[in-house]
């Protein structure tokens, strides 16, 4: 792998040596790869000491997930609009390198791990310093000018996102072929208040999948946002529900923004940045939403091991999540229904 | 041998099969925490927590005595869950059966989660309850 990064690095970068310390593998990740490589580069513009991270497909990627090449593309997207994400570097489809495509994006430092960061002290209570960081980060996305590149890369659909995510997870259902009547319950009972989960606001980029786990953390501050994977053109309430969807609190969930932070603080911060407030039912039907597709990933996942295409324990677990999901929908639907849902005032 | 009988000579079968397979598990249990898991080393600890938790999953069921799935089946009354699944999704259930439907789901879920994860339901309504 060294011998044949070296020399793909010293093509595409203009250098003329390159020496490779290390490389280790990262944690996390069961759709993706990544692995920190500790270079020093002579030559070119990025002479000096590097730390880089290589990210390429794991052999369990899921059908909802985009290829590392669109994926690349969002996120020089997103770096351009000033989002804080990881400095891309380079893109390389050429698979005869490392068996599939891969891409190369700058170190940041930071915790990701979610039921780490929910163990810190300084987030016991919550941080209204993170959660209004999150909250700006996030309408900057949400603002992020579009491109006609950007949007033949991701070809967003005619049907609004609404009708679009129904379509999607009942396809997605009926691909697995296993009864989810939880599931269906859920879906129609969206279906049947589109009304007030619709909002008709144009399509914004989101990134769709902006949730604990997925950024990093240092002391207070968000250093990175993480795994474009999934970004596409959709309501911006699709990201605010996934942020603050209770399957993504590790357990902390007396906090709506991800376990990590209150909601006053992230609301406050992202209408300011956005100039637009936030639609609270319509937050609460994608946050249904939220539950539905990670319901849907996860049995995904566990179908790669179930199925024989990849025996995996942490695959198989997944499937075993399902019914935390289940419940959460089920508790947010009659919380709705019964004008009880609260999560905007944790 | 009359069908009713057929069914409890079936059951006893099928119990008797999960007494063995629990016996199986058990040592499975017995040999990985005695034996393996201490001599893993610190960075292992992930892979050990999932092996626990599979063991875990897989000993509980075996100790149910209906499964969620024909609970919810026959309480809703038909044939199997994937029925039921089509019936919500062309929402063609009958008017007593959608009556029922919701508290029907929460208690299927809520035995999924007594497999699973059984701690689930407690710190949710303890967090519930301090927010």
């Amino acid at each position: 792998m060294a011998s044949r990064l070296r020399a793909y690095f010293a093509e595409t970068l203009g250098a003329s040596d390159i020496e490779i310390a290390r490389i280790t593998p990262l944690s996390g990740g069961a759709i993706q790869e990544n692995w920190l490589l500790s270079l020093h580069i002579t030559g070119g513009v990025f002479e000096g000491a590097q730390q880089w991270v290589l990210r390429k497909d794991a052999p369990s990627a899921v059908s909802v997930s985009h290829s590392r090449a669109v994926e690349f593309a969002v996120l020089s997207h997103a770096f351009g609009a000033g989002v804080a994400v990881p400095e891309p570097i380079c893109l390389c489809e050429d698979t005869t390198i490392l068996g599939s495509v891969f891409f190369i994006m700058r170190h940041t430092g930071g915790l990701a791990a979610g039921h780490k960061l929910v163990k810190d002290p300084v987030f016991k209570q919550g941080s209204k310093q993170l959660g209004a960081q999150l909250g700006r980060e996030m309408a900057k996305l949400h603002l992020a000018p579009s491109s006609p590149a950007l949007e033949a890369l991701l070809a967003p659909s005619s049907l609004s996102p609404q009708q679009q995510q129904l379509r999607e997870m009942r396809g997605y259902l009926d691909a697995l072929g296993t009864g989810q009547p939880v599931l269906e319950y859920a879906l129609n009972w969206l279906e049947d208040r589109l009304d007030i989960w619709q909002t008709d606001e144009a399509k914004v980029l989101c990134h769709r999948d902006f949730r604990t786990g997925n950024f990093l953390v240092e002391g207070e501050e968000m250093t990175a946002l993480l795994d474009w994977e999934f970004a596409g053109f959709s309501d911006r309430h699709e990201d605010i529900g996934w942020l603050c969807a209770r399957c993504w609190r590790f357990g902390h969930s007396h906090l709506t923004v991800g376990g990590l932070a209150p909601f006053a603080t992230f609301q406050q911060a992202y209408e300011k940045a956005y100039g637009q407030p936030i639609h609270l039912q319509a937050m609460a039907c994608w946050q249904v939403m939220a539950e539905i597709r990670w319901a849907v990933i996860a049995l995904q996942q566990a179908n790669r091991n179930d199925s024989g295409a990849e025996y995996s324990l942490q695959l198989a677990l997944s499937g075993q999540m399902v019914p935390e999901m289940e419940y959460h929908m089920l508790s947010l639907i009659e919380e709705i229904d019964q004008n009880k849902w609260q999560d905007y005032r944790q | 041998m009359t069908p009713r009988d057929k069914t409890r000579e079936h059951k006893q079968l099928a119990r008797q099969d999960s007494r063995k397979l629990a016996g199986l598990i058990a040592a499975i249990e017995a040999e990985f925490d005695g034996h393996i898991a201490p001599d893993l080393p610190g960075h292992q600890n992930f892979r050990k927590s999932m092996i626990r938790r599979a063991l875990g999953i897989v000993k509980t069921q075996l100790h149910q005595p209906e499964s969620p799935e024909a609970a919810l089946s026959e309480a809703m009354e038909v044939e199997d869950i994937s029925a039921l699944a089509r019936a919500v999704r062309a929402r063609n259930l009958r008017s007593d059966q959608q009556q029922i439907l919701p508290d029907r789901l929460f208690r299927y879920v809520r035995a999924k989660l007594e497999i699973t994860n059984p701690g689930f339901l407690t710190l949710y309504e303890r967090d519930k309850a301090d927010a």
